[in-house]
């Protein structure tokens, strides 16, 4: 009798052990989630732009979407909600395409950067409801990248056919023209319409007010600085368009840079903290790094200098060899990687882009071929603690 | 059979009880059970991975659940305490296999290309479960019909999920759906250790000889949702599979057939139990 009433207490333990977690099985609505939006359609592809937090605590991402009215890729705006589920959506029927990226105008009102389909120009819209026309700079052709400047003045990375040259222009009409010596209209032409290689062209700007471009420049993809007048200071030279810089971004410290760069044969390297002088030549190759062997070759890097459980980090976004969308977590002071994680499995995923959630988390954003074939956008949230959990060592 | 009984008998402390001794009030029984299950898993709450931009196509991407249609089985120890008045009470810790089905259906057409894909989603559960069970027995005959109700606790040791699906892909020139399998995919993280409900149902046990055996039928409703809501969307594998589990509460029919055997008997050394 004494043995069964020990098996009593010993089961009504171990039931009232393992039942806490009944107690714990919550999370906040939105915390984290997972979603591939799928419109049904057979042959359009939509590509993942850029993505950012809303003032209602949701999220809204910038597509590229096939369209019939242009050679080039339509608009496209998903707005979610803090859960991930869809609010609205935009496809552009005409005049905007190839979505840049997303834009503050100081006033945390999101605006949005593209083309016009016919002028090959850049336009800046707002977002919501539907996109309305800001401003439009009907002398930059060809816009490839775009940026805000400290001063509040924007600066567009584009390409001038006529002259062969790279041209950063701003929004108060100067501009800066840096020649190629050779037509790259082809190639700058496959890059916007995506029927090519897609280049990885950035401008920006250090925390002391240096502009840097990483565009094509005297016969070579190049990360080129300028100074305050807009002309070069130095440049770190690629190989022809073969090889070059894949993303960039200055850190607070005096030339210092987080850096993704690619070679000749297509692989990725990681350079979470490097040296770099604006004011001398040199070439990308000579930026070490680490080689990471699994990202598809010359695989799209998208960076992000955050702070995130005290630490300075800096996350690397990019897509893997075997289909998955990657996050590698970087100590931003001493370059050691932190943590990885990866995402989707069996359909093929893309990277596309991350912000910084209100909740701490982040969001990712990118592609995947559902059923191995339509390209659709997908959307990654992570909180705080998986956040957390990624910095650990 | 006799080696058994002696296991049993050598659980039992050596007293000799005299005339009008409470000890020949009740019995005490073990034994052995087994049978099969069927199971249906509630939605709490619908999630998923696959949003769909444009409901107006001909398919949604909600999950069809089976309902009470995979079996399961289950295999348990039972322990009784049976007192003269008809009531009882049993402890059945029970290692049970629970199955659930669900089907997914996802489409794309233009323009005369089509490719439907069909899944049929099984996930299989292991749980140890322990139910306390208060039975009464209304006639004290040879044949006994008893109902009975309480409580259950389970702990979930292993789930597994894996899929069936079925294409018809028309755009590539297909006029017959094929038949392809996922891998099996290991989903315990998925769900959370606990699973409890209440439990009521019906039997009828005969005695043969100091053996008693006994049929009977539970339902089981459980109270709790089983689905780990913060590893929801943790496993890549079911992620590009566009799959995430729905928040599930559990309903079970178990009809299981028991052989119980007394542990008090009259004399030491004869096998003459107590009667109850």
């Amino acid at each position: 009798m004494i043995r069964i009433k020990l098996w009593l207490l010993l089961c009504a333990g171990l039931c009232g052990l393992t039942a806490c977690d009944i107690q714990d099985n919550r999370i906040e609505p939105g915390e984290r989630f997972s979603r591939i939006y799928d419109t049904g359609e057979y042959e359009r592809a939509y590509y993942a732009v850029d993505v950012a937090p809303t003032a209602d605590s949701g999220f809204i991402v910038l597509g590229a979407a096939e369209v019939d009215f242009s050679d080039f890729y339509g608009l496209y705006l998903l707005k979610i909600d803090k859960e991930g589920f869809p609010e609205w959506q935009y496809l552009a029927s005409s005049d905007y395409v190839h979505p840049l990226g997303f834009l503050s105008d100081g006033a945390n009102n999101l605006q949005v950067v593209c083309m016009d389909a016919t002028g090959l120009y850049p336009l800046v819209l707002t977002v919501a409801p539907e996109p309305a026309l800001v401003a439009a700079y009907p002398s930059v052709e060809y816009p490839l990248a775009f940026s805000r400047l400290n001063d509040g003045r924007l600066a567009f990375l584009a390409y001038d056919r006529v002259g062969r040259n790279s041209v950063v222009a701003f929004s108060d009409d100067t501009r800066q023209t840096f020649p190629i010596y050779e037509d790259v209209e082809a190639l700058i032409f496959q890059h916007i319409s995506r029927r090519g290689q897609q280049f990885p062209f950035f401008i920006g700007q250090t925390p002391t007010g240096q502009i840097f471009f990483n565009g094509f420049n005297n016969y070579t993809l190049a990360l080129t600085f300028l100074d305050a007048g807009g002309s070069q200071t130095g440049v770190v030279n690629g190989t022809r368009y073969e090889a070059g810089m894949s993303a960039c971004v200055a850190l607070p410290q005096s030339n210092r840079f987080s850096i993704a760069r690619f070679s000749e044969d297509g692989r990725t390297y990681f350079a979470p903290s490097v040296s770099i002088d604006p004011n001398a030549v040199s070439s990308s190759s000579n930026l070490k790094g680490y080689l990471i062997q699994e990202l598809s070759p010359k695989a799209g890097v998208r960076l992000l200098h955050t702070e995130a459980g005290g630490l300075p980090v800096v996350l690397y976004l990019s897509s893997t060899q075997n289909g998955q969308i990657a996050l590698y977590a970087y100590d931003a002071e001493g370059g050691q990687l932190l943590g990885t994680r990866y995402f989707g499995h069996g359909n093929r995923f893309e990277a596309g882009a991350m912000c910084r959630t209100p909740d701490g988390g982040l969001l990712i954003t990118g592609r995947v071929w559902m059923a191995g074939r339509f390209a659709r956008l997908c959307v990654f949230k992570l909180n705080e603690e998986d956040i957390r959990q990624l910095l650990q060592p | 059979m006799r080696y058994f009984l002696l296991l049993f008998m050598s659980c039992v402390p050596l007293y000799l009880p005299a005339q009008g001794d409470p000890f020949f009030n009740s019995q005490w029984w073990m034994g052995i059970k087994g049978g099969v299950n069927l199971s249906r898993f509630e939605v709490l709450e619908s999630h998923g991975v696959y949003t769909l931009l444009t409901p107006d196509l001909q398919v949604n991407y909600e999950k069809n659940y089976e309902s009470f249609e995979r079996y399961g089985s289950q295999i348990g120890l039972p322990v009784m305490f049976n007192h003269k008045s008809g009531l009882s009470v049993a402890i059945e810790p029970t290692l049970i296999i629970m199955n659930m089905g669900y089907k997914t259906q996802y489409a794309w057409q233009e323009s005369g290309q089509e490719l439907l894909l069909d899944y049929t989603h099984r996930v299989n559960f292991r749980y140890l479960e322990t139910s306390l069970l208060i039975r009464y027995m209304p006639i004290a005959t040879r044949l006994r019909p008893y109902v009975m109700a309480g409580a259950y606790y389970g702990m979930l040791l292993q789930a597994d999920k894996y899929a069936e699906v079925n294409s018809y892909d028309a755009a590539s020139g297909a006029v017959n759906s094929v038949q392809n399998n996922a891998p099996v995919i290991g989903a315990k993280d998925l769900f959370i250790r606990s699973n409890w409900g209440f439990t009521g149902g019906l039997g009828v046990s005969f005695d043969a000889g100091n053996v008693r055996l006994a049929l009977q039928a539970l339902y089981k409703y459980g109270m709790n949702n089983i689905t780990n809501v913060r590893n929801r969307y943790a496993d890549n594998r079911l992620i590009g599979q566009g799959e995430a589990f729905d928040d599930l509460r559990t309903e079970n029919i178990e009809i299981s057939f028991s052989c119980l055997f007394p542990m008090k008997f009259l004399e030491t050394g004869s096998y003459r139990r107590v009667k109850y």
